[in-house]
């Protein structure tokens, strides 16, 4: 055990981590030069393009150092808030980590909150100044950002390039050197605790722990303490390269195991595995069931594919664990589901890989948060749907949820970005300067708003210079209203959301005029309404369409005029009727992009 | 440019070797610039190389400002028995706004002297919802249209594009688009305007008294065979194929000379033609035969698309009168949108 080192790698998207990691990968032999895909931590397509590592994995090196041979477990971190409790326990499985910066970019929100729970852990903190081969890097002011930040001697910072390979070598002596070796006991009762997970459709579900006392061995019989169910280890062993079965796996390593598991759900991240025969008698710290954060309906493009979105789910299902969905109808789109996500970007993740992965396009209503809906009876109601909202005659009050969230952005831009929080209902809590001209912004503000067109308006206003992190932060009494949206006084229940009372004219308004925009005109007047109860707040009319014909048709614009009548033709299959209106699908997203 | 023209012209005469030439028609550009001999070249490679027993109406394009001797003597002489010329409009302010070159004046005396050479079918263009215009000068252009006794009139919303000169003055604010109401009581104006004085539409932009209805437009929209010379001209053999010249005029000379394909295809699905059928005769008068689709598409138009049909003649933009389904003036001005609700996005199953 002494001669395991366990770490993970904390980064802000693009500062390097996956490059680097090749690296590491390549100079202690795990890969040969040739396999090396570009980068060889992030697997999935759709990962690669964003950018960003959506499920973690590990893997394992053997590295020689000073004559003794070390086993170096490498856990990959996902990058993102969505995922922050997967990050979380990711980083309960180590004893170290590597802080990677760009060294031209500096420190960022996502990183800060990555590295204070890192410390929370006591994890040995590594300091790597990445990308020192480009002429714009200001290592010297890193540096600074980062002594500051963890109080470190400003020498132990290492200096690298993923690109030249500069410092690899220093880094893996420091990974030996500086972060302790795990404790533990190996003759003790199992205690194991899963870090990740991934669907094989050959093998079933395949967990991830890391060991922290006892032995598992293959053909152990098993239970997962949270959900009480016990399983046979078809297969144990450590992550190379590839899955590599051993006999057994003991306390402070990393390794899998494999049992016959068919659903995702069944294996939850930061459970712990022990054995039926000696079990242990506390779980491992930490775990949490996590809790899908926004929810949003997702229906079929074309109402007959029902069916077949029902599958696809249920298929993303078995390696996302996260997404949750229940069946839901809607007047205006018909049979569909309704889906809890971690975060909206989790929700686009899931849109994307319906679309590429099974072919399905699907209609995504506006997202809402989850609430709880407190009645004069005394009840409780969780709500996910704004048309789950009791009436007001019969609401005692509503309580939606907060979040801490942190901005990093540059001084110039502390303006823009405390009104645009202000504006969202944030509450400014902190404001720090990491260095004279880099300041981080601390807010109290509902989770709603970042679903509202937040994250596009902070890119704008700080010309991309912000970032930021979110934590949940319980839930609080709130003012809020039902506003619904009828046309020629037909409500489209997929367009009801919940929103602040004070906000309510303006929203009502801005939605409005947005409908006008996306809704085409029809060979009749169309009333566009929003209301609270039976109040109307706004109101737009889309005029009758009295002119679509094109002046001339004739030799040459014959082909030219029929393509444009079908693609017409083809984005008219894709509209939903709401009463004898047509309505585009982009409309019934419209409440997000009301600022562009 | 010429001998390019007349290079292809002899080359494809095979493409019409069977059928009879009714109408021949110079336009796009300026062709009013010919000479008698350049015009005389091309009616001897015509008479040559194709068969014109029956020819009957051939058409030049011209703008007002070209009525020179030289013009005049020109088509005089030649066999060009029609004249479509572009007013656009009688008034200073209107031909400024539109870039014309050709003042209110010329536009004005063209016509007499065509007629006073005994050229009398004629026709005209006018152009309306013009930003610059309103109602008022729009009916003053419309009695003065009627009033020069051309049997043929066409008459042309104006539209602006993106990436033209007004689409970009649109986009920078220095032009508002005339809003569809006021544009569609022009035209409904202008319908009404020209059926009193016994000119009839017979196309969303085709009017003319009985009789002097354009052979050669019309049969654009009935699926006759064209053949079409020169750069950027578009043919279609009357079946399934459509094909266009490149359109730039010097690779058009060049690879014509150098015998280098000059032209791109497109072949005609039935879907395509059916689609296509719907477009351009939903434009007519006389709307769209629906015993025709029956035998050609072997597909019964009304119960395939009864419920829009339906709508749109509750609205009062269709008709269906002796097995022709029909649109109204004002349906006529929607015509795009309704001719794309019948389209078939899929191949029809033939069985
Ligand atoms: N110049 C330079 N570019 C680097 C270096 N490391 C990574 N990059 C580039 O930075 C981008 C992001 O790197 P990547 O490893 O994917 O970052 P990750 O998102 O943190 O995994 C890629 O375009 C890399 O090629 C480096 O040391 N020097």
């Amino acid at each position: 055990m002494k001669n395991i080192r366990n770490f993970c790698i904390i980064a802000h998207i693009d500062h390097g981590k996956s490059t680097l990691a090749d690296r590491l990968l390549q100079v202690t032999g795990t890969v040969d030069d040739r396999k090396l895909v570009a980068q060889t931590l992030d697997d999935m397509d759709l990962e690669r393009e964003k950018g960003i590592t959506i499920k973690a994995h590990a893997i394992q090196m053997d590295y020689t150092y000073k004559g003794q041979k070390y086993v170096l477990n490498l856990i990959d971190t996902p990058g993102h808030v969505d995922f922050s409790y997967e990050v979380s326990r990711s980083i309960a499985a180590c004893e170290g980590a590597l802080l990677i910066v760009d060294s031209t970019q500096g420190i960022q929100a996502q990183t800060i909150s990555n590295l204070y729970l890192a410390l929370e852990h006591d994890l040995e903190i590594i300091p790597v100044l990445n990308k020192l081969d480009l002429p714009n890097a200001e290592p010297e002011v890193v540096k600074d950002q980062i002594v500051e930040l963890i109080g470190c001697e400003r020498d132990s910072i290492l200096s690298a390039s993923g690109k030249t390979g500069l410092g690899v070598d220093s880094i893996l002596e420091a990974i030996v050197e500086r972060i302790p070796a795990p404790s533990g006991d190996v003759d003790a009762p199992l205690q194991a605790m899963i870090f990740d997970s991934m669907f094989n459709s050959f093998r079933g579900i395949i967990a991830y722990y890391r060991i922290l006392n006892g032995t598992l061995r293959k053909g152990d019989k098993v239970k997962f303490m949270s959900t009480d169910r016990t399983y046979e280890a078809d297969e144990v062993g450590v992550l190379g390269l590839d899955l590599k079965p051993k006999p057994f796996v003991a306390a402070g390593d990393v390794g899998y195991i494999i049992s016959g598991i068919k659903t995702a759900t069944e294996v939850k991240v930061g459970d712990t595995i022990t054995t039926v025969a000696n079990p242990c008698t506390v779980a491992v710290k930490g775990f949490e069931d996590v809790k899908p954060m926004v929810f949003a309906g997702l229906y079929p493009v074309d109402t007959d594919e029902y069916e077949e979105l029902r599958a696809s789910m249920e298929k993303l299902q078995l390696n996302d664990a996260s997404l949750v969905f229940e069946p839901e109808s809607s007047a205006a789109l018909g049979f569909g589901f309704r889906c809890g996500f971690l975060g909206m970007l989790h929700m686009e993740i899931i849109q994307e890989r319906l679309e590429r992965e099974f072919d399905m396009t699907v209609i995504t209503t506006v997202p809402n948060v989850s609430y709880f809906a407190y009645t004069t009876k005394g009840e409780t109601l969780e709500i996910h749907n704004p048309s789950e909202l009791p009436p007001p005659d019969k609401l005692e009050y509503v309580e939606e949820p907060y979040i801490k969230a942190q901005v990093i952005t540059k001084s110039e831009y502390v303006g823009s970005v405390m009104t645009l929080c202000i504006e969202k209902r944030g509450i400014l809590t902190n404001q720090l300067y990491l260095t004279s001209d880099r300041v981080e912004l601390s807010f109290e503000m509902p989770l709603a708003e970042i679903v509202f067109d937040f994250y596009d308006r902070l890119k704008t206003i700080s010309k991309g210079y912000a970032s930021f992190d979110y934590f949940p932060a319980g839930y609080k009494q709130s003012d809020l209203v039902k506003m619904d949206i009828l046309l020629n006084g037909d409500q489209v229940d997929a367009l009801s959301a919940l929103i602040h009372r004070d906000h309510a004219f303006d929203l009502g308004k801005k939605i409005c005029l947005k409908l006008k925009e996306l809704i085409p005109r029809q060979q009749f007047e169309i009333a566009l309404q929003a209301a609270i109860g039976a109040k109307i707040i706004a109101r737009e009319t889309i005029k009758a369409l009295r002119k679509d014909v094109t002046a001339k048709c004739y030799g040459g614009d014959i082909s030219r005029k029929r393509k444009l009548l079908e693609k017409q033709k083809e984005g008219k299959k894709r509209m939903r009727q709401v009463g004898s209106v047509e309505v585009p699908q982009a409309a019934f997203l419209a409440v997000l992009k009301l600022n562009s | 440019m010429m001998a390019a023209m007349r290079q292809e012209l002899t080359s494809r005469s095979v493409e019409l070797e069977n059928e009879k030439i009714q109408t021949v028609y110079f336009g796009g550009g300026t062709p009013s610039l010919l000479s008698y001999e350049e015009i005389m070249q091309f009616f001897e490679v015509l008479q040559k190389h194709y068969n014109l027993d029956h020819l009957e109406e051939i058409t030049l394009e011209a703008n007002p400002d070209d009525f020179s001797q030289d013009f005049i003597y020109a088509i005089e002489k030649s066999p060009i028995n029609r004249l479509s010329i572009g007013i656009q409009s009688f008034f200073d302010e209107d031909l400024a706004f539109m870039n014309r070159v050709h003042s209110a004046s010329q536009a004005d005396r063209c016509v007499k002297l065509a007629q006073d050479k005994g050229i009398d079918n004629i026709t005209i263009d006018l152009i309306y919802a013009i930003p610059s215009s309103n109602m008022e000068r729009w009916k003053k252009n419309v009695a003065q249209g009627i009033s020069l006794h051309v049997p043929h009139i066409s008459s042309y919303c104006m539209t602006i594009e993106e990436k033209t000169t007004f689409g970009n003055w649109e986009r920078k604010g220095r032009l508002v688009q005339v809003p569809d109401e006021k544009a569609s009581s022009q035209y409904l104006y202008l319908v009404s305007a020209l059926e009193d004085a016994n000119i009839h539409q017979y196309e969303i932009s085709n009017f003319a008294k009985s009789g002097f209805e354009s052979k050669h437009n019309s049969n654009y929209w009935t699926g006759i065979p064209y053949l079409g010379v020169g750069p950027s001209a578009h043919s279609f053999n009357g079946k399934n194929s459509r094909r266009w010249n490149v359109s730039n005029n010097i690779s058009y000379m060049k690879k014509m000379m150098a015998g280098e394909h000059y032209h791109q295809e497109e072949v005609l699905t039935p879907r395509d033609r059916y689609n296509e059928t719907i477009m351009t005769s939903l434009r007519t008068k006389k709307g769209v035969s629906l015993e025709y689709i029956k035998k050609e598409f072997h597909l019964d138009l009304y119960t395939s698309f009864q419920e829009s049909i339906e709508e749109h003649m509750r609205h009062g933009l269709a008709l269906l009168e002796n097995k022709y389904l029909r649109l109204t003036p004002q349906g006529l001005f929607v015509a795009d949108k309704i001719a794309s609700d019948l389209f078939l996005l899929e191949e029809k199953n033939e069985h």
